[in-house]
This record gives C-alpha cells, sequence and structure tokens, in this order.
C-alpha cells in the first residue's frame, strides 16, 4: 500500500515536472517572474546563508581545536580541515537543508494558497500553463544562483573560522592559513557547486509539487509546506549519499 | 451559444451529474439554480474544463470541446473569462496588472494598448481609480468587479461566473449583478451564473435552469418560476421569507 503510494505520487511528481519543464508562453512574462524569485528565493536568503556560515565556520575551529587537544600534529591541520569541512559538506548538504526550510515552506505555502484561493483554476481557465508559469521561475531561480549561495557560504564560513583565529591565537591565524591553502584541490570546488545544483532542483520541485497539489483549506496548506520542508530535507542526504559516492 | 448533450459526472461511486442536456443562448444571463451540493459548480467545471465529465458532449457553438486537444483547448479558453466564487485575484500583483495578466499572456498588444485596454475595463467596472491597489485593500465587492474587468479584459464570448454574489451585501449584490447583465447584453456574450440568490433568480434570470441531485428538475425565466409546479424547486425558492411575503402582498 505504501509502495502503490510511494510510485503514484513519483508518477505525479513526474507529470507535473513535464508540465514545468515546457516552453513558457510568454518569454518577457517568464522574465519578470524569474527575477522577482530571484529576489525572494535567492537574495533574500543571503543573509542567513552568511550569518549561519560564519557561525559555523567559527565553530568548526573551535571544536577541531577542542578535539585536537594536545597531539603532535601540524596547527594547519586544523585550516586544512575547516575548509574541507565547509567546501565538502557544509556549503552544499547543510546550507541547503537550512534552505529547504526557508525556501521550501515558503514555495510550498505560497503555491498551496494559490491553489485553495482558485487562482491557479484561474489561470488554468485562461489558458495558461499554471505549473510552468508558477514553478519554472522558481527553480530556475534557485538552480541558477545556487552556485553564488555555496561559494558565498564557503567564503563566510572560512572568514568566521579566521576571525575565531585572531580572536583566541589558537591556532595561529598564520598557521591556519597556510591550512587553507594546504592540498587544495579546486575539483572539491566543483564538487559542492554540482551538489547544490542537484539539492536546488530538489527544494524547488519538492516543495512547488507539494504546494501544487494541496487540496482543502488553511490547515493542508499548513501540512504542505510541512511535507515539502521533511521531504525534501530527507531526499537531500539521500541523495548527498549519492553523489558523495559518485563524484568523490 | 453552449450545449450541452448527456452530460454525466461522478467521484468514485457517486454519481454527481445524471444526463444533463440543456442550452445557453447569447446575450442572455443563464442561471443555474440550485441546493448546495446539487451539482452546479461541478456542471460550471465541466463547462471551463476544469473537470473532464464521465460521457456526453459540451458544444461551444458546433465544437465540441471535450474532443479536443490541450493545445486546441488553449485556443478556447482564450474566448473564455470566468468570475470565480472568490475573486480569485491574483495577490502578489496590483489591480491594473491582474486586468492585465490575460493581455500581457496571450495579446499581441503594444504596452500603451494594453494601458488602454486596462483603464477601460476598469472604467467599465467604475474602478479606475484604484487601479496601483492591491487585492489585499479592495472590499468583496471592489474585488468582484476587478475580477469582472479581468474576465472581460480579451473580450469573451463566454463569461462564467460561480456564486458571484456571495460574501456581499444586497446592495453590492445587486450592483454586481447588473454589471453582468450590462455586459452580457452590451457585448452579446454566453453568460452562465451560478447561483442561490434569489435576487439574482429575480432580478436577471433571462433563463433558468434548476439542477436538483445532479439532475435537471425544471427550465424557465424569471416571469414563470414563480408559478413553478415543480415541487423542490418551490420548495427552494419558497423557504425565503422574502419571497413569501412578496406573493402573499400580490
Amino acid at each position: 500500500m505504501i509502495i502503490a503510494s510511494a510510485i503514484e505520487t513519483l508518477g505525479r511528481y513526474i507529470l507535473l515536472m513535464r508540465r514545468v519543464l515546457s516552453k513558457p508562453d510568454n518569454w518577457s512574462m517568464f522574465g519578470r517572474q524569474f527575477l522577482t524569485e530571484s529576489q525572494k528565493l535567492v537574495i533574500d536568503s543571503i543573509g542567513i546563508v552568511c550569518l549561519i556560515s560564519v557561525f559555523i565556520g567559527a565553530v568548526c575551529v573551535l571544536q577541531i581545536v577542542l578535539n585536537m587537544g594536545d597531539a603532535i600534529l601540524p596547527r594547519y591541520i586544523i585550516g586544512f580541515t575547516t575548509r574541507e569541512i565547509m567546501m565538502l559538506e557544509f556549503s552544499s548538504a547543510i546550507m541547503s537543508l537550512i534552505l529547504a526550510g526557508k525556501v521550501g515552506s515558503n514555495i510550498a505555502s505560497e503555491i498551496g494558497t494559490m491553489r485553495i484561493t482558485e487562482q491557479i483554476d484561474a489561470m488554468e481557465v485562461m489558458g495558461v500553463n499554471s505549473a510552468n508559469y508558477i514553478i519554472l521561475p522558481k527553480i530556475a531561480a534557485l538552480v541558477i544562483f545556487m552556485p553564488i549561495l555555496v561559494i558565498l557560504s564557503i567564503s563566510t564560513g572560512l572568514v568566521g573560522a579566521c576571525a575565531v583565529t585572531w580572536i583566541t591565537g589558537d591556532p595561529a591565524p598564520d598557521a591556519f592559513i597556510d591550512g587553507l591553502q594546504t592540498f587544495f584541490d579546486p575539483y572539491h570546488i566543483y564538487y559542492s557547486i554540482e551538489k547544490g545544483w542537484c539539492f536546488a532542483f530538489l527544494i524547488a520541485s519538492i516543495a512547488s509539487y507539494c504546494g501544487y497539489t494541496v487540496h482543502g483549506g488553511a490547515i493542508d496548506v499548513g501540512r504542505a509546506a510541512t511535507r515539502a520542508v521533511v521531504t525534501s530535507s530527507v531526499l537531500i542526504l539521500l541523495c548527498d549519499i549519492i553523489l558523495t559516492q559518485l563524484l568523490l | 451559444m453552449i450545449t450541452i448533450k448527456n452530460l454525466n459526472k461522478s467521484f468514485d461511486q457517486q454519481h454527481v451529474l445524471h444526463d444533463i442536456n440543456c442550452q445557453f443562448l447569447p446575450g442572455q444571463n443563464n442561471l443555474i439554480i440550485g441546493l448546495s451540493g446539487s451539482g452546479k459548480t461541478v456542471l460550471l467545471k465541466c463547462l471551463i474544463g476544469l473537470l473532464q465529465p464521465d460521457s456526453g458532449e459540451i458544444l461551444y457553438e458546433d465544437r465540441n470541446i471535450l474532443q479536443y486537444s490541450a493545445r486546441k483547448m488553449k485556443l478556447v479558453r482564450r474566448e473564455i473569462g470566468v468570475l470565480f466564487q472568490g475573486s480569485a485575484l491574483f495577490d502578489s500583483m496590483n489591480v491594473a496588472d491582474n486586468v492585465a495578466y490575460p493581455l500581457r499572456m496571450f495579446g499581441r498588444m503594444s504596452r500603451s494598448e494594453i494601458e488602454d485596454r486596462v483603464l477601460f475595463c476598469l472604467n467599465r467596472v467604475g474602478l479606475k481609480d484604484a487601479l496601483s491597489k492591491m487585492p489585499s485593500e479592495l472590499s468583496g465587492g471592489m474585488q468582484k468587479r476587478v475580477a469582472i474587468a479581468r474576465a472581460i479584459a480579451l473580450n469573451p464570448k463566454y463569461l462564467f461566473c460561480d456564486e458571484p454574489n456571495s460574501g456581499l451585501d444586497p446592495q453590492t449584490s445587486i450592483r454586481i449583478d447588473q454589471l453582468i447583465d450590462d455586459i452580457t447584453k452590451e457585448y452579446n456574450i454566453t453568460t452562465i451564473v451560478n447561483t442561490h440568490d434569489m435576487n439574482s433568480v429575480l432580478g436577471i434570470g433571462d433563463h433558468i435552469t434548476y439542477l436538483y441531485q445532479g439532475r435537471i428538475g425544471w427550465t424557465g425565466n424569471k416571469d414563470n418560476i414563480l408559478q413553478t409546479d415543480c415541487q423542490p424547486l418551490h420548495d427552494f425558492l419558497f423557504s425565503s421569507p422574502i419571497i413569501r411575503g412578496l406573493i402573499q402582498k400580490k
């Protein structure tokens, strides 16, 4: 029963995506929507992404210092480890989990409200491909600008980590910066961005699906928002494992 | 003109519409009335293509839209204007953008032509001063008028109104009815109105179809509805103390 329901949901999701990923009815309207969504989903998320990244970078350094204790390891290892944590996991996967909460619930509740107030029906009656008009700009905005968020997150995370070394002096800032440059592999940045693209698509498309298929009233919109966050978070974690195995 | 032939619709085991046959002519207000749950909204949704009937035909002039592909149906939809029960204005857009939406989406008009058309439509519903207001800043009656302006923006041949008076005071209700009536006659539109508002029935009911338990129980107009011998319609009409009082006076 659960499997049948899951297959049915997957089928509906694929059918919706087929409608979403078609040619827009009107390119200039799509452009307008794309700019609006870029502002709403990406630019408005920069603050929270930077804030969390700074603190996570700082906490990473403190934790590594604490756990290394007096081990006979060069102190630049702290910088190296912090960089790898930020680049490989935090700035793509963990940041995407945070975005799934912020952006995912926003998308699901917005589209869900449009559904229950008949705004989507009004578009359909006019002959507009409502799925394409509403959802495609959201997916496009998040996927296109995700690399910027990822790079911003890596940068601000490392700035936060540096700030801690300057304040505490352990490790010495010079050693830390040496560590940041040690064994640097540019592919890890591409890897992080590639994961970001995949997670951005998951967040925007799953949240849109949850909102678009709402039936009922305000409670159902709330449920859809919760379902969007939970489902996209679980799938981000699942994809993280698969992508790590495939790409590294 | 819209013709319905042998239309049936059910949800799972529940048969909502039984063998509906009727015709709606242009230039008159075609009202569909009935109790809540009688199938009015389902019928309207079938007519505008939001629901797929199980069997039957829906003919727009001589075009059976149920046999149309999605692409062909898109073209038919541009001839349709719909006034939803809750107005369904896009709350992220102001009044002008709401009315301009179908024009920008499908019209081959320049920016100035769109502006002129928006002004014309809003002027027609008496709201030309509300151009830059957001839907949340408007009263229920004003929202309905903006929705009417949006519905007529593309010069529709067919206008569908789902409970246009719900949630409105009697005076505003009458004004909305009058507006629908004027637009229908002025542009010779085929207008179909779902309602259970007695003022609408007796005020603009040029052609009335009474739905009872998913079947057509009676057809007629505002002049002969009060003399009906259809018992369920009689009960429906005379459940209103105003109508009872009116008849007693007569």
